[in-house]
């Protein structure tokens, strides 16, 4: 009798304790199904969004390179001559590098993001884009309606002509843009430009750089296999809150790749363009992960200040 | 009581007519819009027109037996001028287009001298007419959508009941490229 008591009193807890775990597991998928599946609905009704965000990417700076044509050096060399001549002179010259510009041809594109962006002081309309299209093997400066008067056309073409294309033939795009950001800056402060470079034994200096994706999945993952660890040696310690918890951090971080990664396919065919960051950016990864740096170089940043273009400036093909 | 009614009455015509003053200034707005856009492409329109003798002088030194294109490209010129000036907004559209066309030709023959494409008055001038070019894509694009916003304006509810009565216009006619048009060479380098 005292023996089948003690037995009953150690296996009823023991009992409880898997029922109760049971109970934390089916608490944390279903959590888990919930913000997985949630998130991956959330990130198709964003896709119409995503899709047009993509199209026109955000600045992140003076300098924005989505096309990973500058080396880390190169883009702060550049963002240093154009704050400079921000202020120096007033004037806004934004740079941005893109992958291609389809659907729309280099000069359109140059023109709505030039408007979407509003590069130049609002009344005054002093600013200059500076588009750089990988593939599209194109370049487009745009000038903005109150610079249309030193920036003549003809003067934008002589400036890619002697600073950008030659360095831009040789794939050295850090030299081109910086060279030309520099001609462009002269111009606007009234200099005289210094005579042509010669780009004839410069090295190849630019890197190739890894998609900034795959710094976030590295991050994403090591956040689930945080929480897994977290969940197996954490065992019996943890509450039915923290095992909900946990289902919503895996369902979020899982959803928000399947979400982030559909509509990025589906963004691709609805616009047959490269929208890689904007895909993410419309997931809202950049805010999820604090570390992710990425981004780096727009510390500071807070926007152009409204200017307005008309189709003004030159292009080159390279 | 009848009082009362009276001046619900009263309150009632004056709401109505705030509204309509209303009504009546936003269709201001988008008629300026239009008004303003359409002068856009009608000054750089102008602005070719005035780098054209310039070209022509350039061209003529590397291609002097090339009489007919010269001839044509004036011509186009002195037409576009004189519809300028002119108030009919279809001709000025049309006469444009012809513009472009030979103008097209011209840059086409104008390939096919190295020479003159080494020169650099040539290679200044080609951007000046090219960025001019752009300008009218972007002022077209532009008027194309202040019309958009016009003529959806006008044709619903409740514009549409008083746009005759208020002396605006039904529509607007866009500025489209004709086809022809889209063919001719692009100045591209």
């Amino acid at each position: 009798m005292t023996k089948k008591r003690m037995n009953l009193k150690t296996q009823k807890p023991k009992n409880l304790r898997t029922d109760e775990l049971m109970n934390k597991v089916f608490l944390f998928f279903r959590s888990f199904v919930f913000t997985f599946f949630g998130l991956i609905l959330l990130c198709f009704f964003c896709l119409p969004v995503v899709a047009v965000e993509s199209a026109l990417p955000e600045p992140e700076g003076m300098v924005t390179d989505y096309a990973y044509l500058l080396t880390p050096e190169y883009k702060d060399k550049i963002t240093v001559l154009c704050t400079t001549l921000k202020e120096k002179t007033g004037a806004e010259l934004a740079v941005a590098t893109v992958k291609m510009t389809a659907p729309l041809d280099p000069k359109t594109y140059a023109v709505k993001l030039f408007q979407k962006w509003g590069i130049g002081q609002k009344g005054k309309d002093n600013g200059v884009l500076f588009l750089v299209s990988k593939e599209d093997k194109r370049v487009e400066i745009e000038v903005g309606y109150g610079l249309e008067g030193m920036l003549t056309d003809g003067k934008v073409g002589e400036i890619l002509d002697k600073y950008v294309t030659p360095y831009f033939k040789q794939e050295n795009y850090g030299e081109g843009i910086y060279q030309g950001a520099q001609a462009i800056s002269l111009v606007v402060a009234g200099q005289k430009l210094k005579p042509a470079p010669n780009p004839g034994f410069n090295l190849k200096v630019d890197r190739v750089s890894v998609v900034g994706f795959l710094e976030m999945l590295v991050v994403a993952f090591s956040v689930i296999v945080l929480v897994v660890i977290y969940a197996v040696s954490g065992g019996a310690m943890w509450g039915r809150g923290i095992a909900v918890a946990g289902g919503a951090i895996i369902g979020l971080v899982l959803g928000g790749i399947f979400g982030a990664i559909f509509g990025i396919i589906i963004a691709w065919i609805i616009t047959n363009n490269n929208v890689w960051k904007g895909g993410f950016r419309g997931g809202d990864f950049r805010g999820g992960f604090p570390g992710y740096g990425g981004f780096g170089g727009s510390g500071g940043f807070g926007g152009f200040g409204g200017g307005r273009s008309g189709g003004g400036g030159a292009g080159r093909s390279w | 009581m009848k009082n009362k009614w009276l001046i619900a009455i009263g309150i009632a015509l004056v709401l109505i007519v705030l509204w309509m003053g209303g009504l009546y200034n936003s269709l201001v707005g988008v008629d300026q819009q239009v008004a303003q856009s359409w002068s856009e492409i009608q000054n750089q329109l102008q602005r070719r027109n005035d780098l054209i003798p310039n070209l022509i002088e350039t061209v003529k030194g590397y291609a002097k037996h090339e009489k007919t294109i010269f001839i044509e490209v004036a011509e186009a010129r002195t037409k576009l001028a004189g519809a300028l000036s002119g108030n009919n907004m279809d001709d000025k559209i049309s006469a444009a287009q012809g513009l472009n066309s030979s103008l097209g030709r011209l840059i086409a023959i104008a390939e096919n001298y190295p020479q003159l494409k080494a020169n650099e008055t040539f290679v200044r001038l080609m951007d000046e007419l090219s960025g001019t070019e752009n300008r009218i894509a972007v002022a077209r694009m532009r008027y194309n959508e202040s019309v958009q916003t016009y003529n959806n304006k006008v044709k619903t509810v409740p514009t549409v009941f008083f746009v005759s009565m208020f002396g605006f216009d039904r529509s607007k006619p866009y500025f489209e490229a004709v086809p022809e048009a889209k063919e001719t060479p692009k100045v591209k380098f």
